[in-house]
């Protein structure tokens, strides 16, 4: 069936809808609203509607623009034409629904999404960034409180000067911390004395010095217990268990006696979350430990522990949560946690 | 699991047409900017076993369809609407949704809308919620093909009245009838566009004795094909392989003969419409006879289908607007939409 092009000059046929246009070219074809219809297999009363251009009363756009199609194929006309005008039509009229289907693609993004993809991208690097000062800062907090720990003096009970926990005890903290014993033994004691504890990396020992010796003064350790130490021999430095001088110091403060009788890892800081102890105990040790209370305890291994806190056993079972206890020795008696 | 929220974020949120032909991508605020053949070229590598790469995906694969030599293997993925191969479906998922990404520093994590065949089952509905899981997404929402259609070609799905729709896709025909938000019927036919190439090769082999490809057949589906015997006649030729004599043969091939080829095809849609008139309900089906039937996917673009379905239902044929991208469109807009649309996605 050849298509005439529909005559769209004299009429203003988007003012008007397809209907006159259809009607037009039906009535030149000799066709009566009921052939079209029973070919069409529509109504002769939508026929007619469509004529009109009375689109309320027929259903949804889509159906019309599929009537208008195969109507408009019927009598050789364009289909896409005459859906052009319809659509135009209802441009005029009211605010098209068909055009609130699908967005065509346009290649870019809506502004706000892409303005709120930004913003959100911009506040994830400043979370990210007050993360990586807040950690960088605890770090620092940690040396800061290690230093100032530094001024315990780590002891053998045999009085012999132990300058690495490591070699006592094998312990997991960082090397800072495993270091920092050492500073005070070489600040405060003589160069003589240094033969007895050869295990000492001598790079270390400038720089730990350099950090303790302005507390020297106000943390006077008692020389007697220091000064047996160039007798120990290496490997009686070793083997032997160690204990923790306890440094005075303003404020109230509690004394921590742990001994083990088996292998236990422990983790203790005082009242200002300072670690007075970060370490694997080997069996056997006997640690003495002094900080400000309330002095909180956590032990790997609650069965081979002992502890005394200012010379009162305490009975770490009652904290036990399966191998590992913790609790916080903060005064009379113990506060689990 | 926060990590892939936080990728979601600076994702688009993307509906997926996963057809048996074709692969089309909606990505919210942008429309339809994928539209891909479902194919994928794999080499085999040579030394180890069961060891592939993707060589190609999309256009540049259907181009190999057929022409590959033995290391080089172009598969479609899928098969009858569902997976047939999951790593490869999987695979070229990845590779469509990167590519509408391609912008992103982040890996996309974006929510997905996959329309699947109302005829398919637990497993096959599983496996392709998998594959796009396994493209990252953070979610995956399942939506039904007729019910996509409907949304689609913007039938009033959820006023009171009865609207039908029927989809020929590559893989499957899906004809179903929506009201106030849900499926009253649906049914998934496994005759398509696919078998309708198959017929094609069936009917030259056993008229002519010339083998042709799929590739052949389906380019004279497109030319010449025609639904309704009363059409335009139209010729092309055809060249193929002779069975008898080994060698390369022409054939010119009318519109007549192709409406033979796939007549038993078309019977079998038309069985469908028949069946899902007589199982609707009678109020909603006299609203299907005063509206009509729409007509999505591939196969309305059939010549003269809208005529021939009109003679053998009796019903008034409407073809959807651009009917390949009627089912994507609907999965977008049921995306964009949900809250007006209500519940239309599938739960398993």
């Amino acid at each position: 069936m050849e298509q005439k092009q529909p005559d769209m000059t004299d009429t203003p046929a988007a003012a008007k809808g397809p209907g006159a246009m259809l009607r037009r070219a039906r009535e030149d074809l000799r066709l009566a609203p009921e052939n079209v219809a029973s070919i069409l297999r529509l109504s002769a009363r939508q026929i007619l509607q469509l004529e009109e251009d009375d689109y309320a009363s027929l259903p949804g756009p889509t159906y019309v623009r599929g009537y208008l199609r195969s109507y408009a194929q019927l009598l050789g006309l364009s289909p896409d034409r005459v859906v052009d005008v319809y659509q135009q039509y209802c441009r005029q009229l009211a605010p098209p629904p068909i055009e609130t289907a699908v967005a065509a693609p346009t290649g870019t993004m809506s502004e706000n999404a892409q303005t709120a993809r930004w913003t959100a991208a911009a506040v994830g690097v400043v979370v990210l960034l007050l993360i990586v000062f807040w950690w960088k800062g605890r770090d620092d907090s940690g040396n800061t409180t290690r230093k100032a720990d530094s001024t315990t003096t780590y002891v053998t009970e045999s009085g012999a000067v132990i300058r690495d926990p490591a070699a006592a005890g094998g312990p997991t903290e960082s090397p800072a911390a495993a270091v920092s014993p050492s500073a005070p033994v070489s600040a405060t004691t003589p160069a003589a004395q240094l033969p007895g504890a050869p295990a000492v990396a001598p790079a270390a020992r400038p720089a730990t010095a350099a950090a303790v010796k302005p507390a020297v003064p106000a943390t006077p350790v008692p020389a007697p217990a220091a000064i047996p130490a160039p007798a120990a021999t290496p490997a009686a430095v070793a083997a032997a268990p160690a204990t923790v001088t306890p440094v005075p110091a303003a404020g109230p403060r509690g004394r921590l006696v742990l001994k083990t009788t088996q292998e236990s890892w422990a983790d203790v800081r005082d009242g200002r979350q300072g670690r007075l102890l970060y370490e694997t105990l080997a069996p056997g040790r006997v640690v003495t430990l002094e900080g400000v209370a309330p002095i909180s305890v956590f032990i790997g291994n609650a069965e081979g522990v002992q502890l005394e806190y200012n010379g009162q056993p305490v009975d770490i079972r009652r904290h036990q949560r399966g191998p590992m206890a913790r609790f916080t020795l903060g005064g009379e008696t113990p506060v689990a946690r | 699991m926060f990590f892939r929220k936080f990728r979601g974020f600076f994702s688009s949120d993307i509906a997926i047409d996963l057809g048996t032909a074709n692969t089309l991508i909606y990505v919210r605020d942008r429309g339809i900017v994928l539209n891909e053949p479902s194919v994928v070229a794999i080499r085999h590598e040579h030394g180890s076993r069961n060891s592939r790469a993707i060589l190609a995906v999309g256009a540049e694969a259907k181009k190999m369809l057929g022409r590959t030599p033995g290391s080089i293997q172009a598969i479609r993925p899928m098969k009858d609407g569902v997976i047939a191969d999951f790593t490869v479906t999987g695979e070229m998922l990845k590779y469509f949704i990167r590519k509408v990404h391609e912008t992103r520093f982040l890996q996309p994590s974006p929510r997905i809308v996959i329309c699947v065949p109302c005829g398919s089952t637990q497993v096959e509905r599983r496996a392709i919620r998998e594959a796009a899981m396994s493209t990252g997404a953070r979610e995956v929402y399942l939506i039904e093909e007729p019910m996509a259609a409907a949304i689609g070609a913007e039938l009033p799905i959820l006023e009171p009245t009865g609207s039908m729709v029927l989809d020929i896709g590559g893989g499957t025909t899906e004809v179903g009838v929506i009201s106030l938000g849900g499926v009253v019927y649906a049914h998934s036919l496994r005759v398509a566009g696919d078998k309708m190439d198959e017929a094609i090769v069936n009917f030259v082999r056993r008229k002519y004795g010339i083998l042709i490809g799929e590739a052949t057949a389906e380019l004279v589906k497109k030319n010449i094909g025609t639904a309704w015997e009363g059409s335009e006649v139209r010729e092309m030729e055809i060249k193929g392989r002779h069975i008898a004599d080994g060698v390369p043969r022409a054939q010119i091939l009318t519109s007549q003969e192709v409406h033979q080829a796939l007549s038993e095809c078309l019977g079998g849609i038309v069985s469908a419409i028949k069946t899902a008139l007589e199982q609707t309900p009678p109020e909603l089906g006299a609203d299907v006879a005063d509206k009509g039937l729409v007509v999505s996917g591939g196969g309305a673009l059939l010549r003269d289908i809208d005529r021939m379905l009109t003679e053998q239902t009796g019903l008034p044929i409407i073809i959807a607007e651009d009917p390949l991208t009627t089912v994507v469109r609907g999965c977008g807009r049921a995306l964009m939409e949900a809250e007006q649309l209500g519940d239309v996605f599938v739960h398993e």
